[in-house]
């Protein structure tokens, strides 16, 4: 699929797109293997549509718009609402996962599949309104209203005060 | 005050490291398995999947009930081998074949203490090993010493208050009214044969089973037919017993018949009594119940069998060797009509309908409950298969299939359930 001289392009994409890819579907769908399952699939798409993606400004939006794609689709979607509605409740922390980062999975879990897909792209992918909503494949009034519902029960469930100084109003 | 960004940051799980090798592998893989999935469909474009007659110059026109035959080695003919897909195994890929049409799959949950598959179905009562109780609660599995009856209707399960007289049940059949039961020990004490009133579970008779001692791994088998009750462990003689008082009517020696390492089986048509059954034991017994003598009818060479059911004037049997077949025999003359290689299990027919339960044999490594499986039905005068439903099916040893009232049956001990295949749906 891909030529020996594009190969080591595709790598260095690749291997720079994983950890964000990874992270946001980890975020979205409440589960570290179904991410990784699902970032593998996603570079598996970069590699096979490399002439494309290689031709791309914004390749990071493409890759993460197919792995939120395939979290939404077919068997893994239902694959997802498990491991979501497991992680609601808070696992005890161990060594690598300290508390905090477990409490924050799992309230983000709690948000409603889209909220959780807008604050994902928003703040840990730190696209823009306008970036998230090409990603999302929604409007950009859209992608405000999610984020600024999203973090409004985050401030709930978290019980921290939480700062998003973004493009969204948060009053 | 704390930053959204620097939260999630802090909370991400670590990513894994990328492994571009693993990525080519993994697309190198695929690219193969897409274009064995091109030729496969290519192949089932032209093909016509059918069970054909055994050609004239594997017919041996000399063989007729009661006459005793010896094994034959079958191979496979060149008519067999007409258009099909087969899979590395040599098997016929069951998954190529055409879907049942109009046919509708449920699946009924079953209790955990349903552990072993032993079936026997009477109106809609279905019968099966294990049950629920309270001396055997702690352990957290079934009783092995009752049985239990469940609703194919209604999936509604009910154990039989009663225990058998020995520690283990290993077989149960169905009918005149009677739940028969073949219990063992496991130390050298012989099998029992006990009656239980299917509502109380009360002990109706119990006798043993004149000349066996149970010790291993018994293979036994039990089943009601032709007004009567019939007992084989193979390699000894078949008992008949009277369903209404447990007095032995008959043993009957069986000709050619080899010690049984495997599962040993019966069928029922309508003037026979067919058994089959045991390692290097493919051969097919037909008994005529009322002279009470037995004649090997086929015997289809290496291997053995596992299954073994009769309907319409056709007995029909697995048989296995590095390859599965489903052989069927013309139960008037005894000839042989054999089947292409079919990944089959077993094997179960009535009212008109012939199944058979297989597997996916491209899957066949995958070990578990929801295994990918199959429940084939077979024109039985064509032999043609008709086409296939898909089940979730255990390991194979924990599945059993029953036919009755126009419906396929898969009760699965490993996944703990039953489906229900209606082709009428």
């Amino acid at each position: 699929v891909v030529a020996e001289s594009e190969r080591e392009l595709a790598t260095a994409l690749c291997r720079k797109l994983q950890p964000s890819v990874f992270g946001a579907l980890a975020f979205y769908c409440g589960s570290p293997e179904l991410a990784e399952d699902l970032t593998q699939e996603t570079m598996l798409r970069v590699w096979k549509h490399w002439e494309s993606v290689s031709a791309m400004d914004r390749p990071d939006r493409w890759a993460l718009r197919v792995g939120f794609n395939l979290a939404k689709s077919g068997w893994r979607r239902r694959a997802v609402e498990r491991a979501v509605a497991e992680i609601r409740v808070v696992p005890p922390a161990g060594a690598d996962d300290p508390a905090e980062a477990l409490a924050v999975r799992a309230a983000v879990a709690q948000l409603p599949a889209r909220q959780r897909a807008a604050i994902v792209v928003r703040y840990f992918n730190d696209l823009s309104v306008a970036d998230a909503a090409t990603v999302l494949g929604c409007t950009q009034g859209t992608v405000k209203a999610l984020t600024h519902q999203a973090v409004l029960k985050l401030r709930g469930l978290l019980a921290v005060e939480i700062t998003a100084n973004r493009e969204e109003c948060l009053d | 005050l704390t930053d959204l960004h620097d939260l999630l940051q802090r909370a991400a799980p670590l990513p894994p490291e990328f492994d571009a090798d693993a990525l080519v592998h993994t697309l190198v893989v695929r690219k193969r398995r897409r274009r064995g999935l091109l030729a496969l469909a290519a192949l089932t474009a032209a093909a016509t999947v059918t069970i054909v007659a055994v050609g004239a110059t594997h017919r041996d026109t000399t063989k007729r009930p009661g006459i005793a035959v010896a094994p034959t080695s079958i191979a496979p003919t060149p008519t067999d081998s007409t258009p099909m897909v087969t899979t590395p195994d040599g098997n016929q890929a069951v998954d190529a074949m055409p879907r049942l049409p109009d046919t509708a799959v449920h699946t009924l949950a079953l209790p955990a203490w349903i552990d072993r598959v032993d079936t026997a179905i009477d109106g809609s009562t279905l019968w099966a090993l294990g049950c629920s109780h309270p001396a055997n609660s702690e352990s957290g599995n079934g009783d092995w010493s009752c049985v239990s009856s469940i609703d194919v209707d209604t999936g509604a399960v009910r154990a039989l208050p009663s225990r058998s007289t020995d520690p283990v049940i290993t077989r149960v059949t169905a009918g005149a009214g009677g739940v028969f039961v073949l219990s063992n020990a496991y130390d050298g004490s012989p099998y029992h044969v006990t009656r239980l009133d299917p509502t109380t579970g009360a002990h109706v008779w119990s006798v043993p089973v004149p000349g066996t001692s149970v010790q291993g791994d018994p293979k036994a088998r039990l089943r009601f037919g032709a007004g009567a009750l019939w007992f084989s462990q193979g390699g000894h003689p078949v008992v008949e017993f009277s369903p209404a008082d447990g007095a032995v009517v008959a043993s009957i020696a069986v000709p050619g018949y080899v010690e049984t390492i495997g599962s040993v089986d019966f069928a029922f048509g309508a003037n026979d009594v067919w058994v089959v059954g045991g390692e290097s034991g493919t051969a097919v017994v037909r008994i005529d119940p009322a002279t009470k003598q037995a004649a090997v009818v086929a015997d289809s060479g290496p291997g053995f069998s596992q299954s073994l059911t009769a309907d319409g004037g056709l007995v029909w049997t697995t048989r296995h060797t590095t390859h599965q077949d489903l052989v069927r025999i013309d139960a008037a003359d005894g000839n042989r009509l054999r089947s292409v290689h079919l990944p089959t299990y077993d094997v179960a027919a009535g009212d008109g309908q012939t199944w058979f339960l297989g597997y996916q044999p491209t899957d066949k490594a995958q070990d578990g409950a929801n295994r990918p499986g199959v429940v084939g039905r077979i024109d039985p005068d064509s032999g043609r298969v008709i086409g296939i439903a898909e089940v979730p099916i255990g390991a194979l040893d924990d599945v059993g299939l029953i036919v009755h009232g126009g419906k396929a049956y898969v009760i699965d001990t490993t996944a703990h359930s039953l489906a229900v295949v209606d082709p009428g749906a």
